[in-house]
């Protein structure tokens, strides 16, 4: 540091520095403090800031101020006490400060359940109550009592009943959850009974009326069963209306002589119906073995002689004891639901034979023949009619195997088609004019055809085309008119390069590989291969190009197909001028003694590379340089 | 300076990927305004007082110690033992960067007390003036150890380069400007030559920098002057700003 750097130094520092301080003192604190903290005095300047941030802490700061949060801590009563239970006291966590007057220094609990209190106000109408309802003192949320008559009058009037909870809780007063109701358990009927239906409107629950079931109920009974109701109806039977509970079968049989047996056992109303059963308790007046006095004849009288239980089970209905001998129900007629036969209960008169009612499927093609000729009572099918008794066409080869409906498909059996076409389609479209089908084809199968090859004479099969499957080449089904030439089912991959020319010119078609004809490179494409050329593989130079391998076209100049290493130094002089040789890329007809600088006696067995260094070529390539080169000494010889 | 590239690179890329972590795991919490903070789940955690945020502030303030320890070494010649003043820098460099992130993760991006404000300020600054010292640094000559050579040095080393330049044939004392730069280049291309042309141009560019040296150190002089005032300045702040967190910050409560 230099003298003159000194005052600037000092100046500088000194004026940051002020600065500094000025903020520190007036403006030491993160922020502005809430509204609740303006009436602090000095509290957004240094001198304010001990007020809460004391020597003993934060904490004690904020309890000097809110005392009856202090006071609530010390006895480990209240919210903030609940809150703070196993913690270390802190109040800015809750209650952060320096964030404007705007802030809210307490947290808004929309949902605040009173978790530190034991009558939580989670439900009911409290929790539709807006705070203030209960916290009337102004401007804090302490000290509301919790006792329920701080807030609501004791409507049952008596101290006893002031342990409101014990009864209540806050989904609804008239409602008492928890109530042990002992002396008259409120249990099936009397559960869900409005409280002031018994004790006066709420009013009075010392005295209660109507322990005895007269005092509530009006009996709907005549007078002589007496006014005892719980003989008959057990306080907790249920439903009330059912006295089964009470009135045995002993009791029944006893009273009307009627035993209620299986299938007796049911409710009184089933037998004595309605409301005012009262009256008609013991209708319908019959004796105990009279069905119909109860049940309706399904029968309408037709079996008058007999008894109902001489048929039907007394329990149960069905099944039924008949003799039915006189149709015996075998196989599928066993089986079936009576009114099937005996529709609309009709039993008189009921049809034996197979046309009376089942309708005849082949309506009349057998005429007088049995149905159980060819059919069973076990089902309509499968038919007793076999293969066997096939006569007038002989069910052979794949016939033996389709169903009956796949050549009867109609239900046509008498004059049913015999031919081929009647029932095949001919997937030749005609093709084969009136050439029968069994010339080619078998029963057996349509496929494979008994078509041999020997026959395909129009087209010799021969090489690759012995092997391959008919559909190859008659995949659309044409058989006549198929295309003979090679192009008419192949794709020509070299793309039309040869003209229309026939493929044979050059591949044999005999062969199973379709492999190349021995081939005349000179005098077929024009170019002799000599030397390294006949040992290349053809696609050396013949490459592919768009995805088809190039034949006609292709350049005879080297570079065509050699890349240029001299980097056009040779431009315009042909390659074969130097490289006199195919079998091997010398430079044998290169006569060094024919340039500007012919090799004298020093310079005769110097190596090639000696003066022909590779260098960077216009093009960006390296490569070794001939020409042009300086003839002049120095331009290999240094000078020292 | 070019060995310190590649430590200086990596460590850029380490601080912002470390930027990028701990923005991505606060993103949630650093966008909020502050009155909105106080009631994130992380806001124990993240703000300046929080576990993370005093954390980040403590280490912040510590590298700015470490950073400054570069000042010894360069003031002692007696600690030459500990390292090379290049490695020096470098290490000032990175402990700068670092600890300026620390602060600024510390501050949660949002600082609120006046003093916390024009002490990150000021640490903004001497940021910001040791990014553009990084390049007035490197515009003044230096040995391999790093120390800045005078003119009588440069001369010697320009000296050097010219002996061996004109060796190669390549007449260095043509060498004025990249004009000349690149015709050589033209006429060396293929060249086995070719392979003294850097050579060539920090002869070219030493030589430049001979012609302006001593403004060029006098210019880096005042700049350091400056770097180091506020970084002095930024320090008293940062003291002024923990002593009253200390004291009303109800830190370790």
């Amino acid at each position: 540091m230099t003298r003159a750097q000194l005052p600037p130094l000092v100046v500088g520092t000194l004026a940051v520095l002020a600065v500094a301080a000025y903020l520190g003192v007036n403006s030491p604190g993160p922020g502005p403090l809430a509204a609740a903290h303006a009436s602090i005095e000095d509290g957004e300047h240094l001198s304010g800031c001990v007020r809460c941030h004391t020597d003993e802490g934060l904490v004690e700061g904020c309890l000097d101020c809110h005392g009856d949060i202090a006071a609530q801590l010390r006895k480990g009563e209240g919210y903030h006490a609940y809150l703070l239970r196993g913690k270390e006291p802190g109040c800015k966590e809750c209650h952060p400060d320096h964030l404007g007057a705007d802030f809210p220094i307490t947290p808004e609990l929309p949902a605040f359940d009173h978790p530190h209190v034991a009558f939580a106000l989670v439900e009911g109408k409290h929790a539709e109550l807006a705070c203030g309802k209960c916290h009337t003192r102004e401007g804090t949320f302490l000290g509301a009592s919790q006792a329920c008559a701080s807030c609501h009058e004791n409507i049952h009037k008596e101290e006893r009943f002031l342990d409101c909870a014990g009864c209540h809780d806050q989904t609804t007063f008239t409602q008492p959850k928890d109530f042990k109701h002992d002396k008259l358990p409120l249990v099936n009927g009397h559960k869900g009974v409005s409280c002031a239906k018994c004790h006066d409107d709420n009013k009075n629950y010392a005295s209660v009326r109507g322990r005895a079931c007269a005092e509530c109920h009006e009996s709907p009974h005549r007078a002589e069963l007496g006014s005892d109701c719980e003989s008959c109806h057990p306080r907790d039977a249920a439903p009330w209306r059912s006295a089964s509970g009470a009135v045995d079968a002993a009791l029944h049989l006893r009273a009307t002589g009627f035993p209620l047996e299986k299938p007796h056992d049911v409710l009184c109303a089933e037998c004595h119906e309605g409301a005012t059963f009262a009256v008609r308790f013991r209708s319908p007046p019959r004796p105990p073995s009279s069905c119909t006095a109860c049940h309706e004849d399904v029968h309408k009288g037709q079996f008058a002689e007999k008894k109902c239980l001489d048929c039907h089970e007394k329990d149960r209905w069905k099944p039924v004891r008949i003799d039915h001998s006189f149709f015996p129900l075998r196989l599928a007629h066993e089986r079936l639901e009576c009114a099937k036969c005996h529709a609309s209960g009709g039993f008189e008169g009921t049809p034996k034979t197979c046309a009376q009612c089942h309708e005849d499927r082949h309506q009349g093609q057998f005429g007088k023949t049995s149905c159980d000729a060819c059919h069973t009572e076990a089902s309509f099918r499968p038919s007793l009619y076999d293969a066997k008794r096939h006569v007038t066409f002989p069910l052979e080869g794949a016939h033996g195997k389709v169903s009956c409906d796949k050549c009867h498909a109609d239900g046509r059996f008498r004059g049913a088609p015999r031919a081929c076409s009647g029932c095949h389609e001919d997937r030749h479209q005609g093709q084969f004019g009136k050439t029968s089908c069994e010339s080619c084809h078998t029963t057996k199968s349509f496929l494979p055809s008994a078509y041999a090859p020997e026959r395909h004479v129009t087209f010799p099969l021969t090489g690759a085309h012995q092997a391959i499957a008919c559909n190859a080449c008659h995949g659309d089904g044409r058989f006549r008119g198929a295309p003979r030439s090679c192009r008419g089912c192949h794709e020509d991959p070299h793309r039309a390069q040869f003209g229309k020319g026939e493929c044979t010119t050059c591949h044999a078609a005999d062969s199973s590989t379709f492999r190349i004809r021995p081939f005349d490179h000179a005098k077929q494409a024009g170019y002799p291969l000599e030397g390294a050329h006949a040992e290349a593989a053809c696609a050396r130079c013949h490459v592919e190009e768009k995805g088809v391998r190039v034949y006609r076209g292709l350049s005879t100049a080297c570079t065509a197909c050699h890349t240029d290493v001299h980097r056009a130094q040779f431009k315009g002089t042909g390659c074969d001028r130097c490289h006199t040789s195919r079998e091997a890329w010398t430079a044998k007809g290169f006569d060094h003694g024919k340039t500007r600088f012919p090799l004298d006696k020093a310079h005769a067995p110097v190596a090639c590379d000696r003066c022909h260094l590779p260098v960077r070529q216009p093009d960006g390539a390296t490569a070794v340089q001939y020409r042009p080169l300086s003839t002049e000494c120095q331009s290999c010889h240094a000078v020292k | 300076m070019n060995g310190n590239r590649g430590g200086l690179g990596g460590v850029t890329l380490i601080a912002l990927f470390a930027v990028a972590v701990g923005v991505y795991i606060g993103a949630d919490y650093y966008h909020l305004p502050a009155a909105a903070r106080v009631r994130h789940a992380q806001h124990p955690v993240l703000r300046s007082s929080g576990s993370v945020g005093l954390a980040c502030g403590i280490a912040g303030t510590a590298l700015f110690l470490v950073n400054l320890s570069y000042l010894l070494r360069k003031r002692l010649v007696s600690l030459q033992w500990l390292g090379t003043l290049r490695a020096w820098m470098g290490m000032h460099v990175v402990s700068g960067i670092l600890g300026a992130l620390l602060v600024l993760f510390h501050s949660s991006f949002l600082p609120r007390s006046a003093l916390g404000i024009l002490a990150l300020s000021g640490l903004g600054i001497v940021i910001a003036t040791g990014i553009l010292g990084r390049y007035l640094y490197a515009l003044v000559p230096r040995a391999k150890d790093g120390h800045e050579m005078d003119a009588p040095e440069l001369r010697a080393h320009l000296l050097a380069l010219q002996k061996e330049l004109a060796a190669a044939g390549i007449p260095a004392e043509q060498l004025l400007g990249r004009k000349e730069i690149r015709a050589l280049k033209k006429r060396l291309k293929g060249r086995p030559e070719a392979r003294l042309l850097p050579l060539a141009r920090d002869f070219a560019r030493d030589r430049r920098r001979l012609a302006r040296l001593n403004e060029l150190r006098s210019l880096l002089g005042s700049w350091r002057f400056f770097h180091r005032w506020l970084a002095i300045v930024m320090l008293v702040l940062a003291g002024f700003h923990v002593a009253l967190a200390l004291r009303f910050g109800d830190l370790f409560a």
